[in-house]
């Protein structure tokens, strides 16, 4: 399980800065859904922090930690009740 | 088995605490990237730019070896290939990628013509970010300031830089989702709302609007922004709906051209 957790974090790092904004976000879900993952939060930072530009969406909301850090929580009852 | 539950109970209590730590962090960093004006933002770009070069490097060459052409032609290739050779279509691959850069600049001239400013490559992908950026290979040292230009061979200002490092700078593009820009269509003022790749505008019925005409930036010197593709002219709604675009794909730009 800890290959996996690793090989989605290095797919969501990668992806950050190549591949299209949707494969970080699904590795960021995919960390949160599984794992207590702080390195899919730490996904979402580094996101904002690569491409957040102050004229973005919403007034340059950082949207990726935003959602990286609700994601997490928000599946921690889940994880609570059925994976530990 | 009690201490079984100790155990997760600790685990799990540890994970959390952890989780809470990333969090706090997280925001701290968020917050002081904020206050100190996206220092961290462009220490972070500072870190991915060789890595951006190194991908784009790997991407050329690999797409210049052949290595994805057919099944047939690699044993032909194999069977073909010696030491001599591979060095030839190395220089021949490296030759290439010179050839269509000195083609994108060449390209640029008639702006350099027309208008001050720079030419610069684009560093970064133009697909990942979920916000509508890129990087390019230019900064405050060369001459770029915040609100500077950023136009596309044709003349199209493609978009505005947003934040100016040294040598580096980040571009919002003006089709980025909720990005507004005033515009003049056909004499008539609109606002076109960004939607990713294409910008939306409504005008009244009664303007004539028809596909490929211009649609210039009052506030970017008149220049072009990008051609109307698409013209909604529903009875049913109150106005016209346009939506524009830029001529050409901005996925196959290497270099841009940077003007205050």
């Amino acid at each position: 399980m800890m290959i996996f957790r690793i090989v989605v974090a290095v797919i969501g790092f990668a992806g950050a800065l190549w591949a299209p904004w949707f494969v970080p976000a699904i590795c960021i879900f995919l960390l949160a859904l599984r794992f207590r993952a702080w390195e899919a939060i730490a996904l979402g930072v580094f996101m904002d922090l690569l491409w957040l530009s102050p004229e973005s969406l919403f007034h340059g909301l950082p949207l990726f930690t935003i959602g990286s850090i609700l994601v997490v929580w928000a599946f921690e009852p889940l994880r609570s009740e059925f994976l530990s | 088995m009690a201490n079984g539950f100790r155990n997760s109970a600790q685990s799990s209590r540890a994970g959390r605490r952890k989780l809470f730590l990333a969090t706090l962090i997280a925001l701290v960093i968020v917050l002081a990237n904020l206050a100190s004006g996206g220092m961290l933002s462009a220490a972070a770009r500072d870190v991915a730019t060789p890595l951006w070069n190194l991908g784009g490097n790997i991407r050329s060459s690999v797409s210049k070896s052949g290595f994805f052409s057919s099944r047939a032609s690699l044993v032909a290739q194999v069977a073909a290939l010696q030491n001599e050779l591979q060095q030839e279509q190395l220089q021949a691959a490296a030759f290439d990628v010179v050839q269509a850069e000195n083609t994108s600049l060449t390209q640029l001239i008639h702006l350099a013509q027309t208008s001050p400013g720079l030419a610069a490559q684009i560093t970064s992908s133009l697909v990942s970010s979920p916000y509508g950026t890129f990087s390019i290979d230019a900064g405050s040292a060369d001459g770029i300031t915040m609100g500077s230009l950023v136009l596309m061979q044709q003349g199209f200002v493609i978009g505005v830089i947003t934040q100016a490092q040294e040598h580096q700078s980040l571009v919002q593009e003006l089709f980025a989702p909720g990005v507004q820009t005033q515009v003049s269509i056909d004499g008539a003022a609109a606002t076109a709302m960004g939607q990713g790749g294409e910008a939306e505008l409504e005008v009244p019925h009664g303007i004539t609007i028809s596909e490929n005409d211009p649609v210039t930036a009052p506030a970017f010197h008149g220049r072009p922004i990008g051609i109307v593709q698409h013209v909604d002219s529903n009875p049913a709604n109150a106005q016209s709906a346009v939506y524009i675009a830029l001529p050409a794909s901005l996925a196959s730009l290497q270099y841009v051209y940077v003007t205050p």
